[in-house]
């Protein structure tokens, strides 16, 4: 086992190069190179700008060495200080915003797997039912709808007519003055929105695929077999199918990682959760690139380690991939 | 190919598809809203951007069936012109990343060794971007004009088309018509172009389906966000996106654009699963 | 928003906010009835930007500034009245040449850290204006000054070349505490501006989560007395539609109203009982500039055309909603120097016409208007993000199109647009909108030593008599004198048209009506602030004090 996952670290290193290669070439790409952008911006400081980003990019020197320098500071996550009025460290910035939106993340995904593997399994088992076609047409709406949309809808009737959820923001005003309890109620009211949204719109990609597997494993010989045996069908389906049509659908979780973060930039921006979409967002609208850079190199860090995990959890749980 | 088996093959594609409801009620509302950008005229006399300050926001009524906007404009007209250009977004983007996808796929696949590899790990390498950040990060440094939101939302998408094509490639490759064709003295462009490249048409032209969706979804995001098609050229983006602001008072300003958008996407992917199912049942779970 | 609130700041920028701390005002109950003003309670605002720091020398965004009047004072402020009045300064008296300012400090003023505040810090923060280490916006008006003195801790001598009208609102500025920024060379980088201010002003920082909320304290020991709101929360949220469900919500207690929701989604019953609306003229117009070397609006014939072209009533009827008033030039109606008798350029697309054609242009068969072999086709650009705008550029769009002009419209990020753009001078018209204060001092924006590409005259106004009246305008504190500059000015302005001075919109606040003691003014209403109370009975944020 710890071969395996020592060989698929290995596999990452390319990955990692090749992320840092593409984000160094698209620096040096924008119209005129970093300098013009910083100084485009920052008309009141030109002189002064030029200087510190010939130091940061270290202009003077030759590309490959200057390539060396990007790839030594990212493996440190320096990404050099925002181009923002605020100047601070761009890791800084990154890093008290990703824990809002990971954990929204996390928590999307754990919604979306406990919702689409039985959406899927039993739309497969009862292939062309009612329930299939009704199942089929809301988890293609959940994609399909607006997210921002959706979003102020559902503020609309839980927030404004109803008055059972906030509307907006992380945590209330007194938070810090309540109880441990009340914190933790008080923050989950908060996320029910953003993560049922998110949850929403992923449902489709992952009931699909596991109703699809599902339908291919139903049609395998053992299964046939199983039901010939005698089984009744609800054994089958648990016993044989699921597990083996459950499988592949780890993986789908490594490959969902970059369209939740992609995601994020709209329900954090509607919501106003301060993570790192809306960073990101900010960033774009204000030409920041030192911030864009670096939370395109976090947000494909992000999505490599989701595609490990994912990798790690499929060998864990299928002994051919663990001998091998 | 005789072209009579390829006949044959086309009725039994059609009649597995129409027995599958979902993707007929799917392809009816595709149809619909075709027509509807193919001659926006017939469906309103209004010009789409006549503004009329004294008519701000009129809730539907029979001069103006879907109502008026913030400027005085008919709703209706403006959601059958803003369809056009949706679509043309949906269906450039899209082409854009299929001719990526083809030429990348074909040409990895066919050819393999170290063209292959290193297409394979930049393929690799693009799909750990988040894709929605690629196409900000790119139009911050451009300008949104409708050309760049539809190159932009192509060339970060052909990666999916191009495995999909390289998997295709590579198994067909191997087959005998393609021996064949080589014995007969076809080079490597011919093969590539009149054998192998018809043969993985049909699983493309699934995530070409999904992929007009996909872009239609994206020009709405990028709209909300401001800098998707820019008014005051229509888009169902930039519809739903000005109708947000009133929501409450004027929801005809949403609800036609939101629906829009939603039945539109939705018809598009029960269509294209639908068209996955009946082209080849082989490619179920694919 | 969405989006970063960049504001070219012309003048300094202390005129007009929804915030600001101003001197006592006969507090009475609103709507009749007569509670007694209580302590406690706390003010929820919605602001669609972040803060970029706390120090305004160094800001340039309305959320920033808006943080800072909480925490800073300078030493002059703006009346109800938009008289300028005593602030940390107590009084001060300028020399009969106009070419010396002695203020008086109060004594007894105390930095939040409870350091004594003195004319030290005033002489300190003067050599951060002008030092060349400090990235600011607003230098310019103290690279005026010939030399600052502190004969003693209470007074400060500020000494001019010549005399400097402008120079009594500069002293306005945010006092910044020596103590604690000495050892900062960039006051940029020092932790006052990027995490906690200390300033002695009516309210305390207590913190600051970046994209979600800062949160200020009642200064017990303000040196005009403890604030009646015992809190004060800003709320970071970016859309627009979710800021105004919050309010409707209870989320947020105060916000700006766009003119649509002003109008047309606060006309409840519902709404009418909890939410009190204000609206007032602010200190800020749009514009249609255009860009005077550019073939076609060389002519002033041309430029005329356009504005009888314009119909300002259809404006402000579709993009306002009646919610504001035509503008003739740079000055609001009421402003002490506002001239009524310019100029006018009343709706007249018959005269248009006649003026386009004794330029040389004709009117071809299919309508549109052509010279030499051209058509009448130009490119007017405008900032992404500001509905008002772009609904503005529609509207003129189609005005233009009735007198066979084509106008094309592109909107731009705020970024792009200011720096491959105006900047470059890399257009042919543009709409934009200036926000100026009560100082009419407008050299910056159209004096022709101002057209390099940072400055502000991007539309390349060049004009000998107007040069000379900024100049006299500035050169004088004669109020009398300075008003005539100014009136013609005006004259020559509105008969120029440089730009179409389009109109200026009302600033359209909101409160939950438990906020008593609000009385709109000419300065706006965020000068009583500190006055601000909610009855004892009413208080809704008991707990959280």
């Amino acid at each position: 086992m710890l071969r395996y996952i020592g060989r698929r670290l290995l596999l990452t290193i390319p990955l990692l190069v090749g992320i840092s290669l593409l984000s160094f070439l698209a620096i040096h790409m924008a119209p005129g190179g970093p300098i013009s952008v910083a100084a485009d911006l920052n008309p009141k400081a030109t002189a002064e700008y030029r200087e510190r980003m010939v130091r940061y990019y270290g202009l003077d020197q030759p590309i490959h060495v200057q390539y060396g320098r990007w790839l030594g500071r990212m493996a440190t996550l320096d990404f050099g200080e925002s181009f923002a009025p605020d100047g601070r460290q761009v890791s800084e910035k990154i890093r008290e915003r990703i824990p809002v939106t990971l954990t929204i993340n996390i928590l999307s995904m754990g919604l979306i797997f406990l919702v689409a593997i039985p959406l899927g399994i039993y739309s497969a088992v009862r292939k062309d039912s009612w329930f299939d076609r009704i199942s089929t047409v809301t988890v293609f709406t959940g994609f399909a709808v607006p997210t921002f949309w959706l979003a102020l809808l559902l503020m609309i009737l839980f927030g404004v007519k109803l008055g059972w959820l906030p509307i907006s923001g992380l945590v209330s005003l007194e938070h810090d003055s309540l109880s441990l309890a009340g914190k933790a109620w008080d923050r989950a009211r908060h996320l029910v929105l953003p993560v049922l949204l998110a949850g929403f719109g992923g449902l489709a990609g992952m009931s699909r695929y596991m109703r699809s597997n599902m339908l291919e494993v139903i049609r395998q010989d053992y299964i046939a077999a199983a039901k010939a045996k005698g089984l009744v069908e609800r054994q089958v389906v648990f016993r044989h199918a699921m597990r083996n049509a459950l499988l592949p659908v780890i993986t789908i979780l490594g490959l969902s990682v970059p369209d939740l973060l992609g995601g994020a930039v709209i329900f954090e921006t509607i919501f106003a959760i301060p993570g790192m979409g809306q960073l990101f967002y900010q960033g774009v609208m204000s030409r920041d690139v030192p911030l864009i850079m670096g939370i395109l190199v976090i947000g494909a860090f992000l999505t490599l380690i989701g595609n490990l995990l994912a990798d790690v959890g499929y060998a864990l749980a299928d002994p051919r991939i663990r001998a091998g | 190919m005789a072209g009579g088996g390829a006949h044959s093959m086309f009725i039994d594609f059609l009649r597995r598809l129409a027995r599958n409801r979902l993707a007929v009620a799917g392809g009816a509302v595709v149809l619909f809203f075709f027509i509807l950008s193919a001659v926006p005229q017939v469906f309103s006399g209004h010009d789409p951007n006549r503004i009329d300050v004294l008519k701000v926001l009129q809730p539907p009524s029979a001069g103006h069936p879907l109502g008026t906007d913030e400027l005085g404009r008919d709703v209706l007209a403006r959601m059958a012109y803003g369809a056009r250009i949706s679509l043309k977004v949906g269906f450039v983007a899209v082409g854009i990343a299929t001719c990526i996808g083809l030429l990348v796929g074909l040409f990895s696949g066919f050819y393999g060794g170290l063209a292959d590899a290193v297409l394979m790990r930049f393929v690799d390498i693009m799909l750990c971007f988040p894709t929605f950040f690629l196409i900000l990060a790119v139009i911050a440094f451009l300008e949104p004009s409708i050309y760049i939101i539809m190159i932009v939302i192509g060339v970060t998408g052909w990666m999916g088309v191009s495995r999909l094509v390289r998997a295709e490639t590579l198994s067909l490759k191997e087959r005998d018509f393609v021996a064949a064709a080589r014995a007969q003295g076809a080079g490597d462009a011919r093969i590539i172009f009149r054998h192998i490249l018809p043969n993985t048409l049909a699983p493309v032209l699934v995530a070409a389906t999904l992929g007009v969706a996909g872009a239609i979804l994206t020009e709405s995001a990028l709209s909300f966000l401001g800098i998707g098609v820019q008014p005051p050229t229509p888009s169902w983006g930039n519809i739903l996106t000005a109708g947000k602001d009133n929501i409450e008072f004027a929801w005809w300003l949403s609800v036609y654009p939101g629906l829009a958008i939603l039945l539109t996407v939705l018809g598009y992917n029960l269509l294209g699963e639908g068209i996955r199912d009946a082209v080849d049942p082989r490619l179920r779970g694919r | 928003m969405r989006r970063p609130l960049l504001l070219l700041v012309v003048l300094a920028a202390l005129a007009a906010g929804c915030s600001g701390e101003k001197r006592e005002a006969p507090v009475k109950g609103d709507a009749g009835t007569q509670e007694a003003p209580a302590y406690g309670d706390a003010l929820v605002e919605g602001s669609n930007g972040d803060v970029s720091g706390f120090l305004s020398a160094v800001t340039s965004d309305s959320a920033s500034h808006g943080a800072a009047n909480y925490i800073f004072n300078g030493l002059v402020r703006y009346d109800k009245n938009l008289k300028l009045e005593g602030e940390l300064a107590e009084s001060w008296e300028v020399a009969p040449d106009g070419r010396k300012i002695t203020f008086r400090l109060r004594k007894n003023v105390k930095w939040h850290d409870n350091v004594p505040f003195t004319s030290d810090d005033v002489m300190f923060t003067y050599r951060k204006m002008i030092d060349p280490k400090t990235p600011t916006a607003y230098g310019e008006a103290f690279k005026q000054v010939r030399r600052v003195t502190n004969p003693d801790p209470y007074t400060v001598i500020v000494e001019y070349d010549k005399p400097y009208a402008p120079a009594m609102e500069s002293w306005g500025l945010n006092i910044l505490p020596k103590h604690l920024l000495e050892k900062y060379p960039d006051i940029k980088q020092s932790p006052l501006n990027k995490s906690h201010p200390i300033g002695t002003g009516p309210y305390k920082f207590i913190e600051w989560k970046p994209g979600a909320k800062i949160v200020f304290e009642a200064n017990p020991d303000y040196f005009e007395g403890k604030p009646y709101i015992a809190r004060v929360v800003t709320r970071v949220i970016p859309d627009q539609a979710t800021m105004f469900l919050e309010l409707k919500s209870g989320g947020i207690d105060q916000m700006t109203l766009t003119p649509l929701q002003y109008s047309k989604q606060t006309d409840t019953e519902e709404f009418r009982k909890n939410f009190r609306k204000y609206r007032y003229l602010g200190f800020a117009y749009t514009y249609l500039g255009f860009r005077l070397d550019h073939p076609f609006f060389k002519d002033k014939r041309v430029r005329q055309a356009i504005s009888h072209a314009i119909n300002k009533k259809e404006l402000i009827d579709g993009v306002l909603f009646g919610l504001g008033q035509e503008v003739t030039g740079p000055y609001k109606p009421g402003h002490w120097v506002y001239n009524p008798d310019v100029r006018k350029y009343p709706h007249d697309p018959a005269k248009a016409k006649a003026l386009l054609a004794e330029a040389g242009w004709k009117l071809r068969a299919d309508g549109t208007m052509e010279k030499d072999g051209r058509k009448f086709a130009f490119t007017v650009f405008t900032n992404a993000g500001n509905e008002s705008r772009s609904k503005t550029a529609a509207i003129i769009q189609q005005q233009l199109a009735a007198v066979g002009i084509k106008m094309e419209i592109r909107t731009l990020e705020w970024a792009a647009f200011i720096n491959e753009f105006v900047k470059k001078r890399k257009f042919d018209a543009l709409i934009l909108g200036w926000a100026t204060g009560p100082e009419p001092d407008q050299f910056d924006i159209w004096s022709s030593t101002k057209t390099g590409p940072d400055e502000l005259n991007h539309v390349g106004f060049a004009n000998a008599e107007v040069d000379r009246l900024l100049e006299g305008g500035r050169r004088t504190f004669d109020m009398e004198k300075r008003k005539k500059a100014y009136f013609r000015i005006q004259e020559i302005l509105a008969e120029e048209q440089p730009y179409v001075f389009l109109y200026a919109p009302e600033a359209l606040p909101v409160f939950h009506k438990r906020v008593r003691g609000i009385e709109p003014a000419p300065a706006g209403i965020g000068y009583n602030f500190i006055k601000w109370y909610v009855p004892k009975a009413e208080q809704k944020y008991t707990s959280y004090q």
